[in-house]
């Protein structure tokens, strides 16, 4: 019985077993008073707050989040002007690198940018029919996030070869915590192409995705400024470093 | 619970994430008294169910980044609401020294039936209600009011699949047991 009226109640019975029950519930009393109640119960239980919150139960929210420092914070940076680049006291090799990322990044924010703008009214881009169907667009705008999603990768897959050099000096601790690191990235951005095969158009899935990217590359850029400082012996350094990788 | 689309929820979530107010009081529009009504069961007072409405909001703008749209937006704020009020009654519990949780010992025995013709009393209910060990008053709301299965119930609790099908079960007798005495104890019923 307790197993047929836990169904009854979160509404899983088929048309056969409520009927059965109804024949059963039709000849034993104990059992229908049960059932009875337990349906009065719910029934009444679902009324309680029903009236719904205080009228001015807004404001009180809206003075909550208002005096929150973190949220006070998420307000100014949406208006706050862009941060300034973190520089990286690292190696001719690792500069080298770097140099050829800032072109990858630059050019796939610009592809990026292209894309979340989509084309410009009365301007028709070479090469673009003249009145590109919404598919056409849609399709364009997907063959250049594609684009652009290569050449990060590209350029990731060259950082973690570095990163992951047989000759690191880190911490097998320190080293476990970057992995965590990426694995969660990952996520991300397998979360964000998953988002992104739903709906091409997402601006959110699209921002998700390069934020994730980003944020790869960032920790794969600290793991190869870690690895330096721990060569050159700079324990400061290298501590200032590693305390960022668990805040990421 | 509104019926928005997907692309709405992720929209609005990313505006709550960047710390738009209007974006916060559109989802408090739409969800906050489903919310209220569950903080309302599961706390037992008005008061503490507006207090924890607050609180539910707060927590939402702390953790609207790692809503990735898996669900719609309502069901991911009815879940943080709920363990919001599952952590507010294990420490309730925790500052009382309460030394369970749980009801123990067997379950009254089949007879003490309420009275099915009438209508309950609302605060007779809600007395009733309050009187259950935390635990087991979470386990029974989340199964027979919030409609969860008991496995379900069980990981939200983190108890046994068993342990939640016995705390409901006497859960209800409990609360027919109460609701008898004060019914038969003089107090006349009446129409909400």
């Amino acid at each position: 019985m307790q197993q047929s009226l836990d169904a009854l109640l979160l509404g899983q019975l088929s048309r056969t077993e409520l009927d059965a029950l109804e024949a059963h519930l039709a000849e034993c009393p104990g059992c229908e008073g049960l059932v009875d109640d337990a349906r009065l119960l719910q029934r009444e239980l679902r009324l309680i707050g029903s009236e719904g919150p205080a009228h001015r139960g807004w404001d009180r929210v809206a003075a909550r989040l208002e005096a929150d420092p973190e949220f006070q914070r998420a307000t100014a940076a949406t208006t706050a002007p862009a941060r300034t680049p973190r520089s990286y006291g690292i190696a001719l090799r690792w500069v080298a690198l770097a140099a050829t990322l800032l072109v990858v990044i630059g050019g796939s924010l610009f592809l990026m940018r292209r894309s979340l703008q989509g084309p410009t009214p009365g301007r028709t881009p070479a090469g673009a029919p003249a009145a590109a169907s919404p598919a056409a667009i849609v399709s364009s705008i997907e063959s250049e996030l594609d684009l652009a999603a290569r050449h990060y990768e590209n350029a990731i897959a060259g950082l973690e070869q570095v990163a992951s050099d047989g000759d690191s000096p880190l911490d097998p601790a320190v080293m476990a915590t970057v992995r965590d690191n990426l694995q969660i990235i990952d996520a991300a951005i397998a979360d964000s192409r998953q988002a992104l095969r739903s709906d091409p158009q997402s601006e959110l899935a699209q921002e998700s995705l390069f934020d994730a990217f980003r944020r790869k590359v960032s920790l794969l850029q600290d793991t190869i400024a870690l690895m330096n400082e721990m060569r050159k012996g700079n324990q400061a350094g290298a501590t200032a470093i590693a305390s960022g990788f668990n805040k990421g | 619970m509104p019926v928005t689309s997907y692309a709405a929820d992720v929209r609005l979530a990313a505006r709550c994430r960047a710390g738009d107010l209007a974006a916060f009081e559109e989802l408090y529009r739409a969800h906050s008294p489903r919310l209220y009504a569950v903080a309302y069961r599961m706390l037992g007072h008005a008061e503490d169910a507006e207090d924890m409405l607050q609180e539910i909001f707060l927590l939402a703008f702390r953790k609207v980044a790692s809503y990735k749209g898996e669900s719609s937006l309502g069901t991911w704020l009815y879940r943080l609401g709920m363990n919001a009020c599952l952590d507010r009654l294990r420490s309730k519990a925790r500052r009382n020294d309460q030394q369970t949780e749980w009801l123990d010992g067997d379950v009254p025995p089949p007879g003490a039936i309420v009275d099915r013709s009438s209508v309950v009393h609302r605060l007779d209910l809600e007395r009733a209600l309050r009187e259950l060990p935390a635990g087991c008053r979470a386990a029974f709301l989340l199964h027979d009011v919030e409609g969860f299965e008991h496995r379900e119930v069980a990981s939200m609790l983190g108890i046994a699949e068993g342990t939640s099908k016995s705390q409901v079960h006497k859960a209800r007798m409990r609360l027919r047991g109460l609701l008898e005495q004060r019914t038969t104890g003089g107090r006349s019923r009446e129409m909400r």
